[in-house]
Order: C-alpha cells, then sequence, then structure tokens
C-alpha cells in the first residue's frame, strides 16, 4: 500500500523538483501552472472528506475546472497517473456554477472568480473544497487562495468556512498556510 | 600458595575482608552502574528521538510543499532541546530543505548511507544521531535529522562514576578499620600468648602465666596454655627429684659397695703377708678359719649389693621372672631364721615363730626367701635388739605372714614411700644399705599377684605384712595361659 503510493509519487516528485530550481525562477506560465495542479493534489493529502462526502466507496474524486485554466493538461495528465484518497481521479469542465453538485474540488480560475458567490452559495454546507488564485479569494470565502510571495508559493486558508463545509483540514496544512477569515479554530 | 602463607594475619585478615566485602559490593556496584549508564543513555536517545518524531510528524507539510520557511519554524523549534547541535530536513532524494545549527559548536558530522525505512540512531563517543523519517498518510516525504552532543551525558556519567569509586573507597577503607580491629582482637593476645611462650624457651621460667582476658576460644587457648605449664612445671620438679635421688643413691651404693672392700683387702693383705714371710701356719687353725670367715661374709655382702641391683634392673625393665612349685611358706621361714641364728645372737634378738601348720602355695621359693630375709633382716636392723615375732596363715585361699618388732617404727608420712626404689625412712648415715630392700621385697609379692603393707607408729615397731594367693599369680594359673608380664613394681 505505502510502497505503491510512493512509486506513484516518485516520478511527481522528480518533476517537481525540477521546477522549483529552474522554473520558479523563470516563471514562465506552463511551469506556474504545474506547479499549482500539484498543490491542488498535494492540499488534498492533508484535508479529510467526511464519510458520506462520495455516493459510493468506487466513486472517482471528482476535481471540477470552472472555466478555462492552463491547469487543465497538468491535471488530466495527473488523472492517469495518480488517486486522490484512495479514488481514480476525474478531471470535469463546469460551464457554469450550476454544475457544482458532485465535485469533491472547485478550481476557480481568475477569470471565474467573480462567480465566487454564486459557487458559495451551491456549495455552502457541502463537503466541497474551493480553491482559487485570485487575491483575495478566501476572504471572500473560498476556502484556500493561492498566492506568490517573492519566489515561493503560498497559500490562504479561510477556516471559519472550512468548519461550515465538514472537511477537517490538517493542522500541518494550517501551519503552512496564512489563516483568513476571521474566526480561528480552537 | 607460598606468598599466601608467608603473609601475616592481620594481611590474611585484610584480604579476606577485602574479597568478602569488595566483591559482593563491586558486583553489584558494577551492575547498577551499567544498568544506570545505560539508562542515562537511553534517556538521551529516547529523549532526543521523540522530539525527531514529534517534529518529523509536523514537516510532513513543510517537505509537501517544499515550504522551506515553515521548515525553519520547526527546526527552530527543536533549539530548545539542551543538546541540540544540529538539525537538518531533506526531502525524499536526500537534498536539504532546511537545516539548523546552533551557534558555537560544531557541525554535522558525516553520516553512512542510511535505509530509506524506519528510524535510525547512532550513539558515538561525542554525538547522538537520530534519523527520523516523515511519513504522512503513508507516503514518505523524507527525514530529519538530529545531532546531539553527549558532552553533557558524558559529564553525567562520569560524576556517577566518580559517586561509586567514593563508594568503593569508603568500603574499601572500612574493610581496613574492620582488619585492624580483628588484628587488635585476635594477633594482640597470640602474640602476648607467643611473649609468653617465648620467656618459658628462653628463661626456663615455668611459673609464667597467661593472662586470660576473655571466654572465647582464645580464652580456652591461653587456659590450655596455663595448664601446659603447671604440667611441664610438675614434671620437671619430679624430674629433677628423680636425679636428686638418683645421684644420693649412687653415692651410697658406691659408699656400700666400698665399705666391704676395706675390710676384706686389709683381710687379704695380712694373709699375703703371712704366706710371704711363711708364717701362714703359724697362726693356727682358729685364727685362719676366722679371717676367711670375715673374707666370705664380705663377700657375701658384695654379692648381696650385686644381685639387689641386678633385680632392680630386671624388675624395672620387667624381665624378673618366677619359677613357681609348690612350697611350703612355714619351712622357707624356719630356714631364714635358721640363716639369721648368728646375727640374731650377735644382736641379742630373739625371733619367736607361731605357725599352726604348713601353708604350702605355688610359688617361687628363692624369690620368697628373698622376701622375707629383707623383712627379718630389717627387723633385726631396727628392732633395736627387742624381740621379734612372726606369724603365718592361712585363710580363703590366702596365705599370710607378719613381721613385728618393736623398735624405731615408721612415721606415718614416710610409710607410702618406704616400699619406692632408693627410699628409706631413716638417714643414711646411720643406718647405711641402698634402700633397695623393701622395693625389692614389694616387686616380688606383686609379681606373686600379692600385695604388702606395713602397720607402725613412730617409735612404737613395725609390722610387715604380707598376702599371697595359694594358686600362685592369677595371670599364671595353672591352666596354663601365656605367661603375662607381672604389673609394674610401682
Amino acid at each position: 500500500m505505502r510502497s505503491q503510493s510512493m512509486r506513484r509519487f516518485i516520478p511527481a516528485l522528480a518533476a517537481f523538483g525540477l521546477l522549483q530550481g529552474v522554473a520558479w525562477a523563470q516563471a514562465s506560465a506552463p511551469a506556474e501552472a504545474e506547479l499549482k495542479a500539484e498543490f491542488l493534489e498535494r492540499f488534498t493529502r492533508f484535508i479529510d472528506w467526511p464519510e458520506g462526502g462520495f455516493k459510493s466507496p468506487e466513486s472517482p474524486f471528482a476535481l471540477c475546472l470552472l472555466g478555462q485554466t492552463p491547469l487543465e493538461p497538468y491535471l488530466t495528465r495527473m488523472a492517469r497517473t495518480r488517486r486522490i484518497k484512495d479514488r481514480s481521479i476525474q478531471v470535469r469542465m463546469l460551464q457554469g456554477p450550476g454544475e457544482v453538485e458532485g465535485c469533491a474540488m472547485v478550481w476557480i480560475p481568475p477569470e471565474a472568480s467573480d462567480s465566487l458567490a454564486q459557487v458559495l452559495e451551491r456549495t455552502a454546507g457541502k463537503a466541497i473544497l474551493t480553491v482559487g488564485d485570485t487575491a483575495g479569494l478566501a476572504e471572500r470565502g473560498a476556502h484556500i487562495s493561492m498566492k506568490r510571495e517573492g519566489t515561493r508559493l503560498t497559500f490562504d486558508i479561510n477556516v471559519a468556512q472550512a468548519k461550515r463545509s465538514g472537511l477537517r483540514f490538517s493542522s500541518q496544512l494550517l501551519q503552512l498556510g496564512h489563516v483568513v477569515g476571521g474566526e480561528v479554530p480552537p | 600458595m607460598r606468598s599466601w602463607e608467608a603473609l601475616s594475619l592481620r594481611s590474611k585478615l585484610t584480604v579476606l575482608l577485602f574479597i568478602g566485602l569488595l566483591v559482593p559490593m563491586g558486583t553489584g556496584l558494577g551492575i547498577v552502574a551499567a544498568r544506570d549508564i545505560r539508562a542515562f543513555r537511553e534517556d538521551l536517545i529516547s529523549t532526543t528521538s521523540l522530539a525527531a518524531a514529534v517534529a518529523g510528524e509536523y514537516s510532513a507539510a513543510a517537505l509537501a510543499f517544499q515550504d522551506e520557511v515553515a521548515a525553519l519554524q520547526t527546526l527552530a523549534r527543536l533549539a530548545s532541546l539542551p543538546e541540540l547541535e544540529f538539525a537538518e530536513l531533506q526531502d525524499a532524494r536526500s537534498r536539504p530543505l532546511a537545516s539548523y545549527q546552533r551557534p558555537g559548536v560544531p557541525g554535522a558530522i558525516p553520516l553512512p548511507a542510511l535505509p530509506a525505512e524506519g528510524r535510525w540512531v547512532r550513539l558515538d563517543a561525542d554525538h547522538l544521531n537520530v534519523v527520523q523519517p516523515v511519513i504522512h498518510g503513508g507516503v514518505r516525504y523524507g527525514s530529519l535529522r538530529l545531532q546531539a552532543s553527549t558532552v553533557a551525558l558524558q559529564a553525567r556519567i562520569n560524576a556517577y562514576l566518580l559517586g561509586i569509586l567514593l563508594v568503593a573507597v569508603g568500603v574499601a577503607g572500612l574493610s581496613l578499620g574492620l582488619a585492624f580491629l580483628l588484628q587488635r582482637l585476635i594477633t594482640w593476645r597470640i602474640l602476648a600468648l607467643a611473649e609468653v611462650a617465648r620467656v618459658v624457651a628462653e628463661k626456663g621460667d615455668y611459673s609464667v602465666r597467661v593472662r586470660k582476658t576473655s571466654d572465647d576460644e582464645l580464652g580456652f587457648l591461653a587456659d590450655t596454655f596455663n595448664t601446659m605449664l603447671v604440667e611441664v612445671e610438675r614434671r620437671q620438679r619430679e624430674a629433677q627429684e628423680a636425679i636428686r635421688v638418683r645421684e644420693e643413691f649412687l653415692s651410697v651404693a658406691s659408699h656400700e659397695l666400698r665399705t666391704p672392700l676395706t675390710p676384706l683387702k686389709l683381710e687379704v693383705q695380712s694373709l699375703t703377708r703371712a704366706a710371704a714371710r711363711g708364717t701362714l701356719s703359724d697362726q693356727g687353725t682358729g685364727l685362719l678359719q676366722r679371717d676367711l670367715g670375715l673374707i666370705s661374709k664380705q663377700l657375701r655382702r658384695l654379692e648381696t649389693l650385686i644381685y639387689n641391683l641386678l633385680d632392680v634392673s630386671r624388675i624395672t625393665s620387667g624381665k624378673l621372672q618366677l619359677d613357681l612349685e609348690e612350697v611350703d611358706l612355714v619351712a622357707l621361714l624356719r630356714e631364714a631364721v635358721q640363716r639369721l641364728s648368728e646375727e640374731c645372737r650377735a644382736a641379742g634378738t630373739v625371733i619367736s615363730l607361731e605357725v599352726e601348720q604348713p601353708v604350702v602355695g605355688r610359688w617361687d621359693p628363692a624369690r620368697l626367701d628373698q622376701v622375707l630375709s629383707n623383712l627379718l633382716g630389717n627387723a633385726l636392723k631396727y628392732g633395736a635388739g627387742r624381740p621379734i615375732e612372726v606369724e603365718v596363715g592361712q585363710r580363703q585361699g590366702t596365705a599370710w605372714l607378719s613381721v613385728r618388732d618393736h623398735g624405731v617404727g615408721i612415721a606415718e608420712e614416710d610409710q607410702a614411700r618406704i616400699f619406692d626404689r632408693f627410699e628409706r625412712a631413716v638417714s643414711v648415715r646411720h643406718y647405711g644399705g641402698l634402700g633397695l630392700g623393701l622395693y625389692i621385697a614389694q616387686s616380688i609379692v606383686l609379681s606373686h599377684g600379692g600385695h604388702i603393707r606395713v602397720e607402725s607408729q613412730q617409735g612404737a615397731g613395725a609390722t610387715f605384712i604380707i598376702e599371697l594367693p595359694v594358686e600362685g599369680p592369677p595371670w599364671e594359673s595353672p591352666g596354663g595361659l601365656e605367661p603375662a608380664a607381672p604389673p609394674p613394681a610401682h
């Protein structure tokens, strides 16, 4: 079990390591997109979905993209080689916020950030992780928003929103990210 | 082993106490020390390992997101471990993500290639290294390495060993003190005993005594030693007395042996001169007979003396042989009285014999004659010319004979020793004789299975009484049992 996940993980990590030295310095778009795609997958490792969040044990992990995004090819490739929460990955392209039903995670690219309110309305009380990379997205109610600090890619976490949705964030993740959105979990 | 035997008692006690106290103590201290030192090491290892495990748990996200800042924060928290010198987070490809180096201490030491799985711990002389794999959700993200200094551990162990050493030195001192006390208790008293023995050996002083200071084994030794001294002193006195008696006997014997020689020599010289002058026949038969009678009397006296000496030698060497046969004691007595008739006339003494019937028994006639002659001779010698009464009888298988004189008698305190060798109750000068007669008489009577005793008072005469079994000595009965040696004469 462990060695299996290791075997799956190592090639990805190798790519990731390469990116770190070269791609970040150049800050080229494809590298940035790949890193963000990688971050999306890593977040799932430190977040637990509640029991019954999926229809059945065999249901895939639905990774939904709200509109066009450079992350899409990387995520599609990832869906072929990896699993999340021991489920196969299903990348879904959404036409609008109305289709979030059945997603485990929703990626909100900057172009779709205006429809955040609708997304939040649809996902309220449901175990659907909302992630984006628009500045202040977490303060406005998304769970996580990535941002750049110098050469580092960091992220904000809205803990209050996480509690409401029933998703359990690992303390390690909370330590790593910046907690925003007022209320700090006890 | 010779060197052990050459050690003084004190050294042996010390060595034994050393072994007896230090070996168990040393073993106990050694076991406790080994356990405690091991516990000290495990304490450091477990503290460091626990810190590594906890920090490793919180490093997974930092490694997953390659977050150097978060990694440094985690490592900086480990600085609260007082012994920590160096800490480093490596990713799964062993590339360092972040490291912490405590200021002013030497840096990381190189480590060998490590196994990919499980915690790795190495404790060497100066450093403890713990490498903790960082795993989250079954995925290995890298490893956390901690290097701690063992200086404090060594200082703790050294202080502990110093304490153990102090205890050991204390025990050694205690055993020395105990050995000294024991030496005072035992060897000092033994040396006192040896000092007394030295005085005895060098000065021949048997009157010294060991002072008894306790009722234990050494007190018993002192008692035994003193008893031995008393016995030695007694025997030495006895030996000196025996030598004195023998020297007196020698002087008496030489005097007695010389006494008959002078008249003998004079008579022989006078006869020789007469023969040389050719006047021997002129002297007349009566005179010649008188001279020859004197010579033969002196010769008999010499012969008796020499036989007595020979008898004493036989008796003391246990070679007194008896020729037993049917003998009439009365007949023997009559002969002896007859033989002394001339001396009786000369002394003006009458020997009266009271006999009812013959008294026959199995005895040695020659030896019994010796006894009778001695008793009668003594009665004549010490009887002061007063009458001598002799009685013989028999009752219940025992013949008895008594010789009573009315002479000087024997003091009660002397009665026991008159039967001893070279002893007499009266002074030598006055009466002469070797003092052997009664000793020989008693030896002969005893060898017949009988006994002899005296009843007397100073100045009131003496009665010697003999009792003899008529069957002869019981150990030489006619049944033909093997003749045994007679009982010791004295």
